[in-house]
């Protein structure tokens, strides 16, 4: 089944392992925020039911989380060819992308309080399609810097009109 | 440099913000609190407001270097944007009320693509907003100068320099609108469902049936004057097309901007042998009159008359030539009711693919327009070795996908669209 999203070529680029520790401390966050709130619907009104349902639901999905977000992160990967670059992403529903450099009109590089305490960022694509949705995550952040800078010069060199 | 925008920024952007929490203090006091607590709430949040505003008014930088405009904003989430100068399609400047009393603007920029990726600028004084407008729009202009222009796959024609290439008859237009699905649903629902439930001894049934009878005049009317009169014409600028019954519209298809066609076919229609054909025209006017007009090739015609035409645009290459290759068997699991349907061919001028049981839908795109190319595999089709193929346009009809192909054949799509010729 892999052969759909094997390296073209040119091997994957993985990114930072701390893309982990970032999930899974949003992760531990949500997931307390969760009980909290099942343990305040228990308490405070009385609920038992919903309160300790909230609970469990909270608490399942935060384990199916903590579970997957390492596959997440080493499903994550960039390939950059000679006139394209390729992204992959996606553990339950798997993706990849094919974005020619000439076509790139945007690049963001975004990171949040927790990311940047980690260093790492996210490297967002636009074209001129709002389907095209491209994003890395976890890049370190020199790299996504460098990244940019790179695929710019490069969608410069091969820009195309529409 | 780097340089910032008016100080005047977070004023500006908090205005509505303050304004709202005024009003909900007047009501309050109106009501009968009190109108020191009150107050001080207010100072509290204009305050609170302002800082916020100060500290991203600080964070945010902008910069014009030869290629580029580079805008860094943020203060938790930073978000830098490198926008190429010579994809500068548009530079507009906007002024909400509050900004133009301080005579400020807000400058957007637009790259021919969607919505989200449109980057603002906002406040600068209107004189330096309009004056880093003409220097980015001049500069955007040199740059694409030494491009040789878009060659148009549709020449003139060579004796008369305008020449009607089709015109839709009143009778066709009416024919096509009274024969498409809504409106024969709604006409059902009146002609049946209205007697049946008066029969039953409901008189509700006579109110109920008022809207879908007001729906039924609505899209006829909708459907019919917009179109009236449909006349596509090929001039010396390209392509043309005239419509309206009450009022004439004309709009050009820019020909070298169409990205992509798409070909339907409605159950009925293909019984009495209509067809309709839309088009993806990238940069189209925002505008909702201009976007019907300039996203539909023929509203309905006979497939042979739709075929040429689109075989016109695409410069002589007939999308009906590739055979579409249909999907294996176990896309039945995930699509039981169309995957027989399904199908993709791809040459070296199109790529084209087939869907739909009631309404056939063929999408034809040229092979050097994609924006991006995407494969995704959700878990059941992983399990039964399939993919989807998704090419991606700008925003239009035309959506090309090849559904539910074998693993190996979607990885051979995805690397053969990938090389644009």
């Amino acid at each position: 089944m892999d052969e759909v999203f094997a390296p073209p070529g040119v091997p994957w680029t993985r990114v930072s392992q701390r893309l982990t520790t970032v999930g899974q401390i949003k992760t531990a966050v949500a997931t307390v925020a969760g009980i909290a709130a099942g343990l305040a619907v228990w308490q405070l009104m009385s609920a038992t039911l919903v309160g300790v349902a909230i609970c469990l639901v909270a608490l399942g999905l935060g384990v199916a989380n903590m579970a997957l977000i390492p596959r997440r992160t080493a499903a994550w990967g960039y390939a950059e060819r000679d006139d394209d670059l390729f992204v992959t992403h996606g553990v339950m529903v798997r993706r990849l992308t094919v974005v020619p450099y000439g076509r790139m009109q945007f690049v963001d590089v975004t990171s949040g309080p927790l990311n940047r305490r980690f260093g790492i960022a996210t490297v967002r694509l636009h074209t001129a399609s709002a389907d095209s949705n491209v994003i890395i995550e976890g890049v370190a952040a020199g790299e996504a810097i460098a990244l940019r800078d790179r695929l710019t010069v490069l969608g410069e060199a091969r820009a195309a009109g529409l | 440099m780097t340089r910032r925008v008016h100080p005047l920024t977070p004023l500006l952007r908090g205005g509505l913000f303050t304004f709202a929490i005024v009003v909900i203090i007047g009501r309050n006091v109106v009501e009968g609190q009190q109108l020191p607590q009150q107050v001080l709430v207010l100072g509290a949040a204009v305050v609170a407001g302002l800082a916020y505003g100060t500290v991203s008014w600080w964070y945010t930088r902008y910069r014009i270097t030869a290629d580029e405009l580079q805008i860094d904003t943020g203060v938790f989430f930073k978000k830098s944007r490198r926008i190429r100068i010579e994809r500068l399609q548009a530079v507009e400047i906007e002024q909400p009320l509050l900004a133009r009393l301080f005579s400020m603007a807000e400058l957007s920029f637009d790259s021919g693509g969607t919505k989200d990726a449109e980057a603002t600028l906002a406040f600068l004084p209107l004189k330096q907003a309009e004056q880093l407008r003409a220097v980015l729009l001049e500069q955007a202009h040199e740059a694409r100068a030494p491009d040789a222009a878009e060659t148009d796959p549709l020449p003139p024609g060579p004796a008369a320099p305008e020449e009607i290439l089709y015109r839709v008859s009143p009778s066709l237009l009416l024919g096509s609108i009274l024969t498409q699905s809504a409106f024969l649903g709604a006409l059902a629902t009146v002609v049946i469902g209205v007697p049946a439930l008066l029969l039953a001894g409901q008189p509700v049934g006579l109110v109920l049936g008022v809207p879908f009878v007001l729906g039924i005049g609505n899209a006829l009317f909708k459907g019919f004057a917009p179109m009236y009169g449909f006349t596509l014409v090929r001039t010396s600028q390209g392509l043309r097309v005239r419509s309206g019954l009450t009022s004439i519209r004309t709009t050009t298809i820019p020909v070298g901007r169409i990205q992509g066609v798409v070909l339907m076919e409605p159950w009925l229609w293909r019984r009495i042998g209509w067809m309709r054909v839309n088009l993806t025209v990238a940069g189209v006017g925002r505008g909702d009159d201009d976007k019907q007009l300039t996203s539909t090739l023929v509203p309905v015609a006979s497939p042979q008359l739709a075929i040429h035409l689109v075989a016109l645009l695409l410069d002589g290459a007939d999308p009906r030539t590739i055979e579409p290759v249909t999907a294996s068997p176990r896309a039945a699991w995930v699509d039981p009711f169309t995957w027989r349907t399904l199908g993709v061919a791809v040459n070296d001028r199109l790529v084209v693919t087939r869907r739909g049981f009631l309404t056939r839908r063929t999408d034809v795109v040229p092979r050097r327009k994609p924006q991006s190319v995407r494969c995704v595999q959700g878990p059941l089709q992983r399990r039964l070795g399939l993919a989807t193929v998704h090419v991606d346009l700008p925003s239009g009809p035309v959506r090309l996908e090849a559904r539910h192909r074998q693993a190996v054949e979607a990885r051979g799509l995805v690397m053969v669209l990938a090389d644009q010729p």
